[in-house]
């Protein structure tokens, strides 16, 4: 350094000296402060200790911008007016140039302490568009910066560090407009919210597909069901950011977020088993300890192998999404949040926030459990609170230890069910004692098969014999004439009322002309010579009538119709069909989603523990393409469990104690592919 | 009549008439002015008038066929004393000085912070002194880049090397020395406006002779700021040049 000094001889009787000082200069100290916390000030290595060092500062100071204005504080050391220019820069990680600056004035590096009000805000730009720092670019460091002549600084600079900090985040169900397809928008409006923690919900996905003849044992229910709801339902789980104020407490200042990431998780908690009866029970669990423990995650749900996404790795329950760019309105039918999958935790997927626009602050995914009725999920979802510049962060690792200090929150558990509709339930006649429904819901529950009531007050059959003549009017007249004169909406409660055996001939013969040898002779080539025979004809009469005359009483909307009388049929001397329930295909207007479903007794007297509940039970079994057990007609024993183990599925035709569903039933209600599945128990246990 | 140039004080100028002792002129009657506004006869302001008086001859009569001794007094030493000082006015002292103008001199200051320059030619007008002010801090060990803890805490903790800014440039070996150029007898009187610019330059303001009015008033501020604590001075060279006075130049 080069200085000019103006001095003074000194005469030998003077006594004056000249007094030669180099100037000091610099800052002393940085540092925000607001509520009693400070942040470290940091000055270079040339520079003297603090003479007082704040032992109390800290690294971790952090605000809520616009909640809080924090004051920059800082010290000059400047008795001698060196300083020329001071300038107090803000960075962020990783790139050189300042975000913000601001040139002291004259006044504002004056030596002493000196301080202003931090209010955050920045200029807009990509990164910051809401023109306020943010968690994205969180830490950030002050620095202010001196220069000065005619003196000499071992301090011409200091920084402090802070940080914007998120205080957790919060689910909540986003916005049907973002989700595409009709049934889920449906779906959407029967869910109501998210389960809050240790809460549960069902995600009922509506599956009124229905048998409609022959398909009953050819996997056809997982093949309708897989085409209807594929990979799952799409719901939006939309987490929204709050921001951590200098006290640790939540702010809610969404521009103050960002664009970040959440890492988006699920656990597949165990299956409870406490609500299946015993037999069930022991099947379901060998069943369901599949590969339990080497999936990632591990789990009981749905294994690939019987259709579900457990174990497949390119089956995402929060799938990849584009996302678009934030804006204020949102665009139809179009997720918002751009997801991708974690590239070690691959069953886990990332997904950013919007900065800016109309979902500022918030993110989310498209939540696509397995549409496996009973497969459950706990959504918990993490913030990475350090990424790496590269953009990586530290959670994508297949340890769940390594998540366990994140900031996280999960929800209560998801559990798919699959939602069938009761749509329409009619009586013949009020005084026939009514089903209890909720018993039978109460056989399905097991299943995770939701059999929802829609069919309002129970409705009535008007018109009856009309519709019923329409039909029976058309048959061949030996047919015809079996048929009861009369109005046959009153003059019974079944189904058909007929005339006796006796009757019938004596109508017929006189109907023909026919003397008693050609009327012998005659029956004998229709098959019809005994009563019991003419008791299987008048079952088949009513088999190929009634659904037909009755089809005006089916809903136009999809589900089962129950439509009930006190007897399929009945005819004079007592005669009675020994029907209790019949899941007739040949409705006319009946489809893969329409059905119904007769119920034709209400005095169980001699049936065990038979009744309606279990006979409307087995006959919606026959509709959700159950086939019989064992000795009920067209059995299909290898889509039961064993005989040996359970011989009385609601399938069967056993009434020594109370039905109930075996295991294998219920799987394939569930929607499991049954070709992954055996009849014998213990094979489908793997390892 | 000569006028006062730079460099120049009573010392110089009697030297230059001759005179052993500077008081030959500034005593001198015709002088009683000038000596009225000045009161350092070694701080002139460029300019001044002063007034010689006329040399007198001594004559001596001595025969000339023997050897006689005539003595003469030397002229009256002068010296040029400097004291460093610290930014609280505090002698500065363990510094190492060497001095190559006028005269070659080298040492280091005591606890008086005090350079002295005996026997000072009073006709020398420059000087070239350097002081090693501050020592250059050791060297410190390479810092080991900070490694995150697994886990990763939150907030994480600062990691420097992710701060890309720039960095100032490193304090160079010269930085640590001054080079004083001083210019020896040209301190002007403290009771003009340059004596006070030239005393604030000498003691570390930002302010030298024949700066600007601008300049010197906020360098007057800054001075009163600091020294006088007035948080609002005058800025007048006039209101500080007692105090200046006797800061730059009290022993």
């Amino acid at each position: 350094m080069d200085r000019t000094a103006y001095v003074a001889r000194t005469a030998y009787d003077l006594t004056h000296v000249n007094h030669l000082r180099v100037p000091e200069f610099g800052v002393l100290k940085l540092f925000l402060s607001f509520g009693g916390k400070t942040s470290k000030s940091y000055l270079p290595d040339t520079a003297p200790p603090p003479k007082t060092p704040d032992t109390k500062a800290t690294d971790d100071f952090h605000f809520a911008p616009e909640k809080e204005k924090p004051e920059l504080n800082y010290t000059i050391d400047d008795k001698f007016g060196c300083i020329t220019k001071a300038t107090i820069e803000l960075f962020r990680r990783d790139v050189e140039a300042a975000i913000w600056k601001k040139e002291l004035k004259a006044d504002e590096y004056t030596d002493g302490d000196h301080k202003f009000e931090y209010d955050a805000k920045i200029d807009k730009s990509t990164e910051f568009p809401e023109e306020i720092i943010t968690v994205q670019h969180s830490p950030y460091k002050f620095k202010i910066t001196l220069e000065g002549e005619n003196g000499h600084s071992d301090a011409l600079f200091a920084w402090t560090y802070f940080h914007i900090m998120v205080h957790s985040f919060e689910f909540e169900l986003g916005p049907k407009d973002v989700v595409k397809e009709a049934q889920d928008k449906a779906l959407y409006d029967t869910l109501g919210g998210l389960p809050a923690e240790n809460a549960s919900s069902q995600i009922k996905l509506l599956s009124n597909i229905f048998s409609t003849g022959s398909d009953k044992a050819d996997n056809t229910l997982f093949n309708q069901y897989k085409a209807k709801w594929t990979d799952g339902a799409n719901i939006p789980v939309f987490a929204k950011i709050f921001i951590r104020n200098a006290a640790d407490g939540k702010e809610d200042i969404p521009k103050a977020v960002g664009k970040i990431r959440l890492l988006w998780d699920y656990t597949d908690p165990d299956e409870s088993m406490a609500s299946q009866f015993d037999k069930a029970k022991e099947f379901l669990e060998l069943a369901i300890d599949y590969y339990k423990a080497t999936t990632k995650p591990k789990g009981d749900n749905c294994h690939k192998d019987r259709g579900g996404k457990r174990g497949d790795a390119a089956k995402y329950i929060f799938p990849a999404q584009a996302g678009y760019a934030p804006a204020d309105a949102l665009t139809a039918d179009t997720f918002p949040f751009k997801v991708t999958a974690g590239s070690t935790r691959k069953w886990s997927s990332y997904s950013e926030t919007w900065p800016t626009g109309k979902l500022m602050g918030k993110t989310g995914v498209m939540f696509q459990p397995s549409r496996m009725a009973g497969d459950d999920y706990t959504i918990t979802a993490y913030f990475p609170h350090y990424r790496k510049p590269d953009g990586t962060d530290n959670l994508d690792v297949e340890d769940d230890e390594k998540l366990k200090s994140a900031i996280k929150k999960s929800t209560g558990k998801f559990q798919v069910w699959r939602e069938v509709h009761l749509i329409s339930y009619r009586k013949k006649a009020s005084t026939i004692p009514s089903i209890a429904i909720g018993t039978v819901q109460g056989y399905y529950a097991p299943a995770y098969v939701s059999i929802v009531d829609k069919s309002g007050a129970i409705g009535d059959m008007p018109d009856y014999d009309t519709k019923l003549r329409a039909k029976t009017n058309a048959l061949p007249q030996e047919k015809k004439l079996a048929v009861a004169a009369g109005d046959q909406g009153t003059i019974t409660k079944s189904s058909l009322k007929f005339l006796s055996y006796d009757d019938w001939k004596n109508a017929y013969k006189a109907a023909t002309g026919k003397n008693d040898g050609q009327m012998s002779t005659w029956l004998t080539g229709q098959g019809l010579e005994t009563l019991q025979k003419y008791k299987t004809w008048l079952e088949a009469i009513t088999d190929a009538t009634i659904p037909k005359a009755c089809d005006d009483y089916l809903s136009a909307s999809d589900g089962i119709n129950i439509l009930q009388f006190d007897l399929y049929w009945e005819g004079g001397g007592g005669l009675r069909s020994g029907t209790n329930g019949f899941a007739a295909t040949s409705f006319p207007s009946g489809s893969r989603s329409k059905a119904a479903y007769l119920q034709t007794r209400a005095d169980y007297t001699g049936q065990g523990n038979n009744n309606m509940q279990q006979t409307t039970t087995h006959e919606i079994g026959h509709i959700c393409f159950l086939p019989h057990a064992f000795d009920a007609g067209g059995y299909v024993n290898a889509l039961h469990d064993e005989d040996a183990h359970w011989h009385n599925c609601t399938m069967s035709y056993n009434y020594n104690v109370e039905r109930k569903f075996c295991g294998l039933c219920l799987l394939r209600l569930r929607g499991w592919d049954q070709t992954g599945l055996v009849s014998a128990r213990a094979s489908n246990k793997k390892p | 009549m000569p006028t006062v140039g730079d460099g120049d004080c009573i010392l110089s100028i009697a030297d230059a008439y001759g005179f052993r002792d500077y008081h030959t002129i500034w005593d001198f009657g015709a002088n009683s002015g000038l000596k009225g506004t000045r009161p350092n006869a070694n701080t002139l302001l460029f300019g001044d008038m002063v007034v010689p008086p006329d040399a007198k001859a001594k004559t001596i009569q001595k025969p000339t066929d023997n050897t006689h001794v005539l003595v003469v007094k030397n002229k009256k030493p002068a010296k040029l004393t400097l004291i460093l000082i610290d930014k609280d006015g505090n002698p500065l002292k363990d510094k190492v000085w060497t001095l190559t103008a006028p005269t070659a001199l080298n040492g280091t200051t005591g606890p008086d912070g005090k350079i002295e320059v005996p026997n000072l030619d009073v006709q020398a007008t420059a000087g070239a002194l350097k002081v090693t002010m501050w020592k250059a801090p050791d060297p410190k060990p390479p810092v080991p880049a900070k490694t995150l803890p697994d886990p990763v805490p939150y907030p994480p903790p600062i990691l420097v090397e992710e701060f890309k800014d720039k960095k100032p440039d490193p304090t160079k070996p010269e930085d640590y020395d001054v080079n004083w150029t001083l210019k020896i007898g040209s301190l002007p009187t403290y009771n003009d406006a340059t004596g006070v610019q030239a005393r604030l330059n000498n003691l570390g303001f930002r302010c030298k002779p024949k700066d600007d009015a601008t300049k010197t008033t906020q360098a007057v501020k800054v001075y009163q700021n600091s020294m006088l604590n007035q948080k609002d001075g005058t800025g007048a060279t006039a209101d500080i040049q007692d105090d200046i006075r006797n800061r730059h130049e009290n022993p």
